[in-house]
C-alpha cells in the first residue's frame, strides 16, 4: 500500500519540528542536572523518564485500535486544536514583543542555580537531581507521544510520525552531548511559530474529518489551513507591532 | 494528593494556557457539532472561519497587556530599553499572558 507524500510529509515535519524543540527543552534540563551532579543522576533520571514514556505508549497504545475512527479523529483533533494553537498563540506573543523569548541558556542558569541553592540546605541532592531529569524527560516527552499518536493514529501514520520524531530527539541528543552545553541558537520561536501553524491545521482536519465534514482535496486542505493560520498569524504580529496599537497598549 | 493534582495540572497545561482560549475553541467546536448534523461543509466553515478568529482576537487582547517599552529577557535579568520604570506595573507582566 502506498501512502501519498500529500499526507506523510505534513506529519512527519510536525512529529519532526515539534520533537526538536521539546528535546531541545529537555536537554537543556538534562544537562543543568549534569553540570552540578554529574552525568549519573541526570543519566539515570533521563532514562526512568523515557522507561516511563516507553510504559505509557505501550499501555495506552493498543487501545486506540479500540476507539471508533470519528470518534478519534474528532477527540485529536480538539485536543490537537488546543495544543497546536496554544503554542501559536505563545509563539506570536513573543514575535510581537508581548512576553520575553525563550531562552534556553536562561533556563539553563536557573536549573543550575536552584539545584546548587538546594545543595545548601543539605537537600539528598542526587535523588533531587534525577528527579529533576526524570521530570523533563517524561514532560517534555508527553508532548512528542502526543503530537506523534495526534498527527499519526487518524490516517496509519504512526510509524513515519514516530521516525520524525525520534530523528529530532536523536539529533538533538546527539548535538547536545557533543557541545555539552544548551542549545541556544535553535531558533526556537520560529519552530514553535511553524509548529503552532501545523498542529491547528491538523486540528481543524481532524476536528472536520470527525464531524463527517468533506474537506475538499482531501489531505492538501490540510495545506489550505496551515496557509490561512499562517496569514492571521502574521497579520496579529504586526498588528500587535505597530505603533497605534502600542499606543493603545 | 498532591502528586496527583500535580500530574493533572501538567497533562491541562499541555492543552490549555489561557482559559478563554481554550473555552473559546470548544465554543467553536460545540457550533460546528450542531451545524454539522444539518449541513456538514457548512461545520467545516463554522471551524476554519471560527478557530483563525478566535485565536486572532486572543492575542489581540493579549497584546493589550503589554507593558509601555520593549522587554528582553536577558541571563536572568528583565532589562527594559529605557522604560522599565515607567512601565505601571511590572508584576501584572509577569503574570500576565503566556507567563
Amino acid at each position: 500500500m502506498t501512502i501519498a507524500w500529500t499526507s506523510v510529509a505534513p506529519a512527519v515535519s510536525a512529529a519532526f519540528l515539534s520533537s526538536l524543540v521539546e528535546a531541545v527543552e529537555a536537554l537543556t534540563i538534562v544537562l543543568a542536572v549534569a553540570t552540578v551532579r554529574g552525568w549519573r543522576p541526570a543519566g539515570l533520571g533521563a532514562l526512568a523518564g523515557l522507561a516511563t514514556l516507553a510504559l505509557i505508549v505501550l499501555a495506552l497504545g493498543p487501545l486506540l485500535d479500540r476507539v471508533p475512527l470519528h470518534a478519534l479523529q474528532l477527540v485529536i483533533g480538539v485536543l490537537l486544536l488546543l495544543f497546536g494553537m496554544r503554542w501559536l498563540r505563545k509563539a506570536i506573543l513573543r514575535a510581537a514583543g508581548v512576553i520575553p523569548l525563550h531562552d534556553e541558556e536562561l533556563v539553563f542558569a536557573t536549573g543550575t542555580a536552584a539545584l546548587r541553592e538546594q545543595a545548601h540546605y543539605g537537600t539528598r541532592l542526587d535523588w533531587l537531581a534525577g528527579l529533576a531529569s526524570y521530570k523533563a524527560m517524561l514532560l517534555e516527552g508527553l508532548e512528542v507521544v502526543f503530537v506523534v499518536i495526534a498527527v499519526g493514529a487518524g490516517r496509519g501514520l504512526l510509524v513515519p510520525a514516530s521516525a520524525g520524531a525520534l530523528a529530532a530527539c536523536a539529533l538533538v541528543a546527539a548535538v547536545g552531548l557533543a557541545l555539552r552545553r544548551p542549545l541556544a541558537r535553535v531558533p526556537e520561536n520560529t519552530l514553535k511559530f511553524a509548529v503552532g501553524v501545523m498542529l491547528s491545521s491538523f486540528g481543524v482536519f481532524w476536528t472536520g474529518e470527525g464531524l463527517r465534514v468533506p474537506w475538499p482535496g482531501e489531505d492538501l486542505a490540510i495545506l489550505g489551513f496551515a496557509a490561512l493560520f499562517l496569514i492571521v498569524a502574521v497579520a496579529a504580529v504586526r498588528l500587535m507591532r505597530s505603533p497605534q496599537v502600542q499606543a493603545i497598549s | 494528593m498532591k502528586t496527583v493534582i500535580y500530574i493533572f495540572r501538567e497533562l491541562a497545561g499541555l492543552f490549555i494556557d489561557d482559559g478563554l482560549l481554550a473555552l473559546a475553541v470548544s465554543v467553536v467546536v460545540v457550533c460546528a457539532a450542531v451545524v454539522a448534523a444539518v449541513a456538514p461543509i457548512a461545520a467545516g466553515i463554522v471551524l476554519l472561519v471560527g478557530c483563525p478568529g478566535v485565536l486572532f482576537r486572543n492575542v489581540i487582547r493579549a497584546g493589550k497587556w503589554r507593558p509601555k517599552g520593549r522587554l528582553v529577557m536577558d541571563r536572568g535579568q528583565l532589562h527594559d530599553a529605557g522604560a522599565l520604570q515607567k512601565c505601571n506595573s511590572p508584576v501584572r507582566f509577569l503574570s500576565g499572558p503566556g507567563s
